[in-house]
């Protein structure tokens, strides 16, 4: 049986998600190029949170979400310690009857696939469970134990390792310098140590480096960079207490060992905003600061609103890193107009949350030319209406 | 009493080049920060500042991104901040780099005590401090680890030697250097740094200097050629269950700071 060639570029989430599900089909010979190393990138800077029912990704999209968790989560059960999940829990907070309709949705949807999920409006009761935020001003929030966040890092190595395991190969420390395109289709990659290999199928799963990949078939890739710019603050009192999860629509925070870590959320992002958006190089990005002034404003004032309990606590470190959004914050996936040459990009800050569905659906795509309801969702065509 | 400090931001990546022609650093292509020991000095220099009641000012030369160095110490604790940046100044030894701050510092007003780094950790010379001391004609204390001031306003310094602590009494004026790991420095709060990003930075050039001491920039020590230094021979493997193999960490690491100390 002739297998069909494909050849990954990127080995993030996107990247390793994807090849692991390809390499379950037996006539598929998967090559995966990543040009540092598996997880190295925009991934190794994920917060990794994927929680039952915050605002990342709309309810529509549930399904996805559940499929994310519950992959990490049989993951970390076959080897405990892998993923790197903490199950911390999360707290979502509703600052208006929007929110609070999303979040009782989303608790309906936890409880329906068996796990749990309570809308708190108790302010005692919240307080109680993260003491450092003021539940004044909340209608109430969401609240379960049940999630927390995983390691995007470790989990992209845990793919990588199932992937070799079923035969697909890795290559790291390449670059991919050129893709050849004849007729339309493209057919096969020049890497920077010189070799030349045809391919059936090409992927682009390097995120924020997609606009760079896409000119090597003159296809411009419609994402943008926008700012995940997170800090570290090490908390005034030492955490005795579980910390869970916490969700503002503006920016969330975790536990990152003793300290905590807090970042824009990727929906507040706007692409038309100079300082949230542009077209930037992720190779200049330094491996920590870079953050911008303005950005401690915003975080100053959301705290001292909402967690006042934080903003004299210690700035420990901070980190840019850019993440490739769409204009409606939906990543793309599948075919585009230069044939064979697909996208599995733009995921935004939902990496972790979102590459296992759409990893399975694609993989079944492009090895049996079947298509689902997400890939048609998710198409590149949409965005170039 | 009057305090300065002098910090100098450097590289903190490994990812750093080397300008072939002159053997120094691309500071450009480099990820920059306060340098680590400047760090301990301001820990100390604050302490005494709250301890007296002084003022202190934090002064780095460089280019405009150093600015980045300057707020943080002004969100540690230092109350007013001064860049010397001019191409005139860049590229200069470390007495030419002596003489520029020794300059501005006297310019601004006889201090009490200046602090600085032990040394910087990309030139690594330690040279600054001595010089700084030798220019000002200040007394000049290396490897302070600890300092507070007596009832006669005179300074009780300990200094790391060979064989331990020695405790000194000073009088001032006095520089003093402090080595990496002496203390334990504070981080800025949220809310001190973003106080500390919307101060102005009192920003110097070559046209504001003394002009005999520009004149008198001429580099005096070239470095010749640099290597990486040699791989560590000796490696151990540290096994065990997590808890065992961080309370091995742990052990290594106070170790490691009391042969430091």
């Amino acid at each position: 049986m002739a297998k069909k060639k494909i050849c990954i570029i990127g080995g993030g989430i996107s990247g390793t998600a994807l090849g692991y599900n390809l390499s379950l089909y037996d006539d598929a010979e998967v090559t995966l190029f990543e040009k540092g190393r598996i997880g190295c990138g925009t991934t190794s800077k994920s917060a990794g949170t994927v929680c039952l029912f915050d605002d990342s990704l709309k309810n529509r999209y549930w399904d996805v979400r559940l499929y994310g968790f519950e992959t990490y989560l049989k993951m970390e059960k076959e080897k405990p310690g892998s993923t790197g999940f903490d199950k911390t829990g999360t707290l979502v907070c509703a600052t208006n009857e929007a929110d609070e309709k999303r979040i009782k949705s989303g608790i309906a949807l936890a409880q329906s696939a068996g796990y749990t999920g309570e809308y708190i409006t108790d302010k005692d009761r919240i307080h109680q469970i993260l003491p450092m935020i003021d539940p004044e001003p909340l209608l109430g929030a969401g609240y379960t134990q049940d999630d927390g966040y995983f390691d995007g890092t470790m989990i992209s190595n845990n793919f990588a390792s199932k992937m070799e395991k079923n035969g697909a190969k890795i290559v790291t420390g390449v670059k991919i310098e050129e893709i050849t395109v004849e007729n339309g289709t493209a057919t096969g990659i020049k890497t920077s140590e010189g070799a030349h290999e045809d391919y059936d199928v090409i992927i682009d799963c390097t995120g924020p480096w997609s606009r760079f990949t896409g000119k090597m078939v003159d296809l411009d890739v419609p994402i943008w960079h926008t700012k995940a710019e997170a800090f570290f603050m090490a908390p005034p009192q030492k955490l005795d207490y579980v910390f869970p999860v916490l969700k503002y629509p503006a920016f969330y925070a975790l536990r990152a060992g003793n300290n905590i870590f807090i970042c824009k959320s990727h929906l507040s992002m706007d692409l038309d905003n100079p300082m949230h958006a542009g077209q930037w190089d992720p190779d200049k990005l330094p491996e920590r600061g870079g953050t911008d002034d303005y950005f401690i404003e915003f975080l100053f004032d959301q705290m001292e609103k909402d967690v006042p309990g934080l903003v004299d606590g210690g700035l420990a470190s901070s980190w840019l890193s850019y993440r490739a959004e769409t204009r409606d914050f939906l990543p793309i996936v599948g075919d585009t107009p230069i044939k064979n040459y697909v996208l599995a990009t733009g995921y935004g800050g939902n990496g972790v949350i979102e590459a296992p569905a759409v990893s399975r659906d694609l993989a079944k795509y492009i090895m049996r030319g079947e298509s689902t309801l997400l890939l048609e969702e998710w198409a590149f065509m949409r965005l170039v209406k | 009493m009057k305090f300065a400090i002098c910090v100098k931001y450097v590289p903190v990546s490994d990812q750093v080049e080397i300008d072939p022609e002159t053997h120094s650093i691309k500071r450009g292509s480099a990820e920059c920060d306060i340098n680590p020991c400047d760090l301990n000095a301001m820990e100390m220099a604050v302490g005494l500042k709250k301890a007296t009641g002084a003022t202190l000012d934090v002064y780095t030369m460089g280019p405009d991104g150093a600015t980045a160095a300057l707020k943080k110490c002004l969100a540690l604790g230092a109350d007013e901040a001064f860049l010397l940046s001019d191409r005139r100044f860049a590229g200069g030894d470390t007495l030419g780099t002596a003489k520029v701050l020794a300059d501005f510092l006297e310019k601004n007003g006889s201090y009490d005590v200046i602090f600085t780094g032990s040394e910087s950790s990309d030139g690594a010379t330690g040279q600054v401090g001595p010089m700084l001391a030798s220019l000002l004609k200040m007394t000049d204390v290396s490897d302070a680890v600890d300092v507070s001031v007596d009832s006669e306003g005179a300074l009780k310094v300990s200094r790391k030697v060979p064989a331990g602590r020695l405790s000194l009494r000073v009088k001032t004026p006095v520089v003093l250097s402090v080595p990496f790991g002496c203390n334990e420095p504070a981080l800025p709060t949220l809310r001190a740094q973003m106080k500390a990003n919307r101060r102005e930075i009192h920003t110097f050039t070559s046209a504001d200097a003394t002009p005999s001491v520009l004149e008198d920039l001429k580099v005096k020590s070239v470095v010749t050629d640099v290597f990486p230094a040699p791989k560590a021979k000796k490696a151990e493997e540290i096994t065990g269950t997590p808890e065992e193999i961080a309370d091995q960490i742990a052990a290594l690491i106070q170790e490691r700071r009391k042969k430091d100390v």
